[in-house]
């Protein structure tokens, strides 16, 4: 591949795990932070799934810090 | 017993699945990733799942449009699974989620370019080769395009035709993105090269904003993907196996039962003969 395509998604990976707004090409205003939030929903829930305990033991604001 | 539809077999069932027959799939689907190198309890209740009903298989993890490299010993273990319990397909999606060596969890969308058209194609025959069998590409929902210099539908219709592999033609896929993207979705289905497809995947999706539906797998299929789905597969030329798909807010296995028969009925309307499930 060019290294043009390969640097935009390399981009949007990189946005998903550190939300920094990336200059991608091409992109619709407001769409991109559901890429992340959509991960950062499913880090969450494995970890909720894992460690259930920790879970119950804490306060949502305190679960919420990690 | 459903002549054509499947169903997503999770561990939420548990062995509700197999004693009851509220549910009698034509097949079931699992990730494989979360069924290789199990042992135990769990074990044993896939072995019963894999004797009484034919296994198809939807991968989360081969990544195929990433530039990373294949994970050579990611498909040995996709391979022997496959041996292990005759699965019948293995589908997979036309995305990635792993970049820069990191696994993303999510189906990010590719940059419609003809550079990624020959890398994937590439990729996808040397998976082909490997497995000894097609693969069964599915088209993914996605939020934006990122960097695209050709239409959706041009960039499908070109790995298809440079891969040789099949089409997992996800129904609900294409009605959300005709929304998120403003299109006709009867257009789309119409351009989309349908003789490559295998496999039909249906499922529920949630309305987030005036302008944008997150494919969640959350909810129940609602009547304009059913109209949709009835107006694809009058377009095939022969029936095809259907799955259910439901990954979140896994309902009383009654409601499933139900969105299974509806689309058993309309199977059955628009193809009124055998089925070709692979058993």
């Amino acid at each position: 591949m060019h290294t043009d395509t390969i640097e935009q998604q390399s981009l949007l990976a990189k946005f998903c795990r550190d939300g920094v707004e990336p200059s991608l090409e091409g992109v619709i205003d407001g769409r991109l932070h559901n890429y992340r939030r959509l991960v950062f929903g499913v880090v969450r829930e494995a970890l909720s799934s894992t460690y259930p305990l920790t879970v119950n033991l804490l306060t949502n604001k305190e679960w919420r810090v990690f | 017993m459903s002549k054509h539809v499947g169903i997503g077999y999770r561990k939420d069932f548990g062995s509700a699945f197999l004693e009851s027959d509220v549910l009698d799939p034509a097949f079931v689907e699992v990730a494989p990733e979360n069924w290789i190198d199990i042992g135990g309890y769990w074990k044993k209740e896939f072995s019963k799942v894999a004797d009484k009903y034919p296994i198809y298989t939807h991968g989360l993890s081969l990544s195929i449009g990433s530039p990373d490299p294949i994970d050579w010993d990611f498909l040995k273990k996709i391979k022997s699974f496959m041996q292990e319990w005759d699965v019948k397909v293995y589908s997979e999606h036309l995305s990635y989620s792993k970049c820069d060596n990191a696994h993303i969890y999510d189906l990010l969308p590719i940059p419609f370019r003809e550079d990624a058209v020959k890398h994937i194609s590439k990729r996808i025959k040397e998976v082909q080769d490997f497995l000894g069998r097609k693969l069964v590409i599915e088209i993914v929902s996605y939020y934006t395009p990122v960097a695209a210099e050709m239409s959706e539908v041009e960039f499908i219709n070109s790995i298809l035709k440079e891969s040789d592999c099949e089409l997992l033609f996800d129904i609900n896929n294409v009605y959300v993105n005709a929304f998120n993207h403003n299109y006709d979705p009867k257009q789309f289905i119409e351009q989309l090269d349908l003789s490559s497809v295998k496999y039909i995947h249906m499922a529920g999706h949630e309305k987030v904003s005036d302008d944008l539906i997150i494919d969640t797998h959350g909810q129940a299929i609602i009547d304009p993907v059913y109209d949709l789905f009835e107006f694809a597969i009058s377009k095939l030329d022969q029936p095809v196996p259907v799955l259910l798909e439901r990954d979140f807010n896994i309902p009383e296995m009654e409601e499933l039962a139900a969105e299974m028969n509806q689309l058993e009925s309309i199977c059955q309307k628009q193809w009124n003969h055998e089925p070709i499930i692979a058993h």
